[in-house]
């Protein structure tokens, strides 16, 4: 594995997809950040992080079959694989330590 | 269903095993999107292409390009290559300054009209607000009564200002604009005045000392910039007003440079316009979803039961509301875009040519150890530094039209700030990376396509890397098809605005005088705080109507009596006025879905005073004028759109209010009696349906058209007074003759027109040059080629022959492609508000003459060459 962290956009699209469950693909992902996250998600990007994710073995995708798909056109679904729940455990870790200690300064208006 | 076009090129950018995965998602968005505007999911739709381009193709092309170390030998090789081709730079140089130049004009036209900020602390805060029937697309007014109530109420507004505006005479003779305003209009702009104090609200009460506030330039021009002006009292309409303030140099607010009079808005009779600042943290959005709550819109402008009216909060500065607008501003920069790309293309095909003839050397480059990565990086940067002072020379043309633009516009918003900013250089910078990739990257792909080892060989022996065969054959048609298929688009649409006009309509406009009339509103109702049931509304409406129809005949015979006037009749608008349509229903039939007519309510001699007269069947007659309209007229356009053709007389046709379904089923059945000429209501409907006129029906407001000899302006002060005898209420506004009603469309239109055929022309030129160099060159490098064949004993016919074929094949290749290229521009083009012409035959002949001409010439001096060389020469020849 050449890289063993997440960059912020590949927890945003794995995130979105694990909130999805079995309904998460490229349109409904780009959804959820954006409604969820509340960010500008270009969905090109999402799509570039989709495949960069799959390489790396963090997700695996599937096609749905032809007659289960709306108007016969199958999505491409995306499913998180444990290496990828694991990095995103990880990735809270950090970010919980790096917060602790400073609720002080963070909540002081 | 996701646009084939579209579909098409995010296949070419996509990788293999996602494609159809995001091409499937992309379309779920765009019918999505479709559902609430489509012409908008269309915009949607096309901005996906560059922005998948760019995440998926744009790294790709960054390693082959930027791994590159460019040293500055290199950059000193590429400007001595620039300056030994100096042909090719030269024409790089014009071709795409000239792209850039009108592509980055076009922006900053658009980045200064509609995203210039107000330049006031919070001014993006600042909106206007307005009642919209969305059914017949008009933006209404607010009435005074009905702006104090909301004002009262509402709570996303932090400031929520009314004015009206009104020329007045100050002193004795000088006119200016006044805006009659509330305290919160100058109050919302958070700018202290110069010197002085900003009106309050006692300021407008009745009996309150008359007061008002002067711009700078005022101050300066007509009061000497005198130091003790405060206090001091000016003649305004012939009241003394008392100076409260001088407002800053360059303040002006909402529109212009004008002086500022508190007016109590319970006084304003007439309709006000208003604009609110937002407070902070409060979107448009939430504040439309309040004043949806709130509004009472004003029954005197629910022109039917079916009528719906939203409220419509739009920032002040960016007045852009539907997809109509929105289209008027995407559509010219598309096509500038693609103007800069068929300059670009040009480009390229010639640096092809160039590149060709160097394949030797580009070979023993890579003889010498260079990669195709390098070589490709040499030769794009060949190109790019002619790019660069290309885009800069069309920056600065773009700064000087924008100049002149702004110049020539004198009554501009005054936020609209047309300078070249950051924005628009970074645009520029855009368009040069585009016309480098366009004219220096795709032929550097092309040239070190294949094995650059097996080229050295070839290069030896003074053949090409770029084969001369189909791949010319293909670049020229293709150059030959965008360019003829984008000038003859050009030319029709070109064409088509400059057309844009009421001349052959043959209307009397310099001798007729136009103004509204408004009988004002039923004094019963003008207390918002008594509650009318909606009977007592109508009866008191429809007795105000009669009122109002008897004072308007009362004021047509006084008008008919001022020195002069031969004739004069009402209408509910005249051609040059904003468009009202409606769906049309065709009884048994007509022509697939309902499709929009122009509307007109005419009175009495309207057609006369248009000096029109009727074509077939007759004008109304009196019966028909009054009680319940079943008759209409309508005009050649409207039977070619909505009858097929053939005869109208005694069909009959429903007219439908309700904009989303287009439903007539509830309104009666109006019998066509008669057709008119066409008189140019129709010129800006979107759908080209023609015009249906119907007898006016009683009203509070319509348009009154004076003609007779002479000046019609020296008729406005007897209408004036002429309405005053009648009923001191009636107010006479917005006169004007009908030439100047018709001017501000016809000059945009035309200005865009002028455009169109000038880019044309100007690409059409750099075409010809460009197809010259490529043609040139193939039939030069066919010389060795020639000779042996002359040699081996073939006839100089035959081979004249064969180049020539081989050209005229290409000729009419490209020219079929071109018109393939042309219908489909125009298909898109087709969805402007105005109608296209069949375009001059001469003008859209000219295009391929032009371009077949430079063929032949450029066939002609290499052939001459190639023919008259001596068979042992070809065999040593290079």
């Amino acid at each position: 594995m050449k890289k063993d962290t997440l960059g912020e956009f590949e927890e945003l699209v794995m995130l979105a997809a694990l909130r999805l469950g079995d309904d998460a693909y490229g349109l409904s992902i780009t959804n959820e950040i954006v409604e969820t996250a509340e960010r500008a998600a270009v969905r090109a990007s999402v799509y570039v992080t989709l495949r960069r994710l799959e390489r790396r073995g963090l997700i695996t995708t599937h096609r749905e079959s032809a007659e289960d798909a709306p108007n016969g056109k199958p999505r491409r679904f995306v499913k998180v694989q444990p290496r990828g729940l694991e990095l995103l455990r990880a990735s809270r870790r950090s970010l919980q330590n790096m917060w602790s200690g400073l609720e002080d300064v963070l909540e002081a208006k | 269903m996701l646009p084939g076009v579209v579909a098409w090129l995010l296949r070419r950018v996509l990788p293999a095993d996602w494609r159809e995965d995001i091409i499937r998602d992309v379309e779920e968005a765009y019918g999505i999107r479709s559902g609430t505007s489509p012409v908008r999911a269309w915009l949607w739709a096309w901005a996906q292409v560059p922005v998948f381009a760019v995440r998926f193709i744009g790294p790709r092309l960054r390693d082959l390009v930027t791994d590159v170390p460019v040293t500055s030998l290199d950059l000193r090789l590429a400007v001595r290559s620039a300056r030994r081709h100096w042909g090719l730079s030269l024409l790089t140089i014009v071709a795409i300054a000239f792209g850039i130049g009108a592509t980055t004009a076009g922006f900053g036209l658009i980045a200064g009209a509609f995203f210039s900020p107000l330049p006031f602390p919070g001014g993006d805060r600042i909106h206007e607000v307005v009642d919209y029937n969305t059914t017949r697309s008009i933006a209404l007014w607010m009435s005074g009564e009905e702006y104090v109530r909301r004002r009262d109420v509402l709570t996303s507004f932090e400031f929520f200002g009314a004015y009206q505006s009104r020329a007045v005479v100050l002193g004795t003779e000088r006119r200016v604009i006044a805006r009659f305003i509330t305290p919160e209009i100058l109050a919302m702009t958070e700018t202290p005045p110069l010197m002085g104090r900003l009106p309050e609200a006692a300021d407008a009460l009745a009996g309150a000392e008359p007061v008002v506030v002067l711009p700078y330039d005022l101050w300066q021009s007509a009061l000497g910039g005198e130091a003790g002006v405060i206090g001091s009292r000016v003649e305004i309409a012939g009241v003394d007003r008392t100076v409260i303030a001088v407002m800053p140099p360059d303040f002006a607010f909402p529109w212009g440079y004008e002086i500022w009079i508190p007016m109590d808005p319970r006084g304003m009779t007439d309709r006000v316009q208003v604009i609110g600042k937002l407070r902070e943290g409060v979107n448009a959005e939430a504040a439309r979803a309040e004043l949806a709550v709130v509004a009472r819109p004003d029954p005197r402008q629910v022109q039917s039961p079916d009528d719906v009216i939203r409220p419509l909060v739009t920032p002040l500065n960016r007045p852009v509301t539907g997809d109509a607008q929105l289209l008027f501003l995407a559509a010219p920069l598309g096509a500038l875009v693609l103007l800069l790309v068929v300059m670009a293309t040009n480009v390229a095909t010639v640096v092809l040519a160039r590149n060709a003839a160097r394949s030797g050397e580009l070979a023993v480059r890579v003889a010498m150890g260079a990669s195709r990565r390098r070589v490709i990086g040499l030769l794009v940067l060949e190109v790019g530094v002619t790019v660069i002072v290309a885009a800069a020379a069309g920056l600065v043309l773009a700064q000087t039209g924008l100049r002149l633009l702004e110049n020539w516009i004198t009554d501009l918003p005054f936020w609209i700030d047309l300078s070249v900013d950051l924005r628009v250089v970074a645009f520029t910078m855009a368009l040069a990376a585009l016309a480098t990739a366009v004219a220096g990257l795709v032929p550097a792909l092309r040239t070190t396509k294949g094995s650059l080892h097996d080229n050295l060989k070839d290069g030896g022996r003074g053949t090409s890397v770029v084969r001369f065969g189909r791949a010319t054959d293909a670049i020229i048609i293709s150059e030959l098809g965008i360019s003829v298929g984008f000038l003859a688009a050009a030319a029709i649409l070109g064409q088509s605005l400059l057309s844009f006009g009421f001349a052959r309509y043959g209307l009397p406009s310099e001798e007729t005088l136009v103004a509204q009339v408004y009988f004002g509103q039923p004094p019963e109702l003008a207390d918002p705080d008594v509650f009318h049931s909606p009977e007592e509304r109508a009866t008191i409406w429809d007795a105000f109507f009669a009122d109002a129809t008897r004072q308007r005949a009362r004021l047509l015979d006084r008008t008919l009596e001022l020195p002069g006037v031969r004739t004069a009749a009402v209408g509910s608008r005249f051609p040059g006025d904003e468009s009202e349509t409606a769906f049309i229903e065709v009884e048994n039939g007509g022509r697939g879905s309902p499709r929009r007519a122009e509307l007109a309510a005419v009175g009495e001699g309207y057609f006369e005073l248009l000096g029109a007269a009727p074509l077939q069947g007759r004008d109304f007659s009196a019966a028909e004028r009054t009680g319940e309209i079943r008759v209409a007229l309508v005009d050649q356009p409207f039977i070619d759109a909505h009858l097929g053709g053939g005869n109208a007389i005694g069909r009959r046709i429903r007219l439908a209010s309700d904009a989303n379904s287009g439903d007539a089923s509830a309104q009666p059945w109006l019998e066509i009696v008669g057709v008119m000429p066409d008189l140019g209501l129709a010129v800006g409907d979107p759908a080209r349906g023609g015009t249906v006129y119907t007898p006016i029906a009683p009203t509070n407001i319509l348009w009154l058209g004076i003609r007779g000899d002479g000046s019609p302006w020296r008729w406005t002060p007897g209408l004036i007074e002429a309405a005053r005898e009648v009923d001191p209420a009636i107010r006479v506004q917005g006169t004007q003759t009908l030439e100047d009603m018709m001017m501000v469309p016809v000059t945009l239109y035309r200005a865009l027109g002028i455009g169109f055929l000038v880019l044309g022309g100007i690409a059409l030129l750099l075409s010809a040059a460009s197809l010259h160099a490529v043609t040139a060159s193939a039939v030069t490098r066919r010389t060795r080629e020639m000779g042996i064949r002359r040699a081996l004993g073939a006839p100089s016919g035959t081979l004249v022959v064969s180049t020539v074929r081989r050209a005229a094949i290409q000729l009419g290749a490209g020219i079929l492609l071109g018109a393939g290229i042309a219908f489909g521009l125009l298909q898109l083009a087709a969805i402007f508000p105005w109608r296209l012409g069949p375009g001059n035959p001469a003008v859209l002949a000219a295009v391929p003459l032009v371009l077949g001409l430079a063929l032949l010439l450029a066939l002609a001096g290499p052939l001459a060459r190639a023919l008259s060389i001596r068979p042992a020469d070809a065999l040593r020849y290079e």
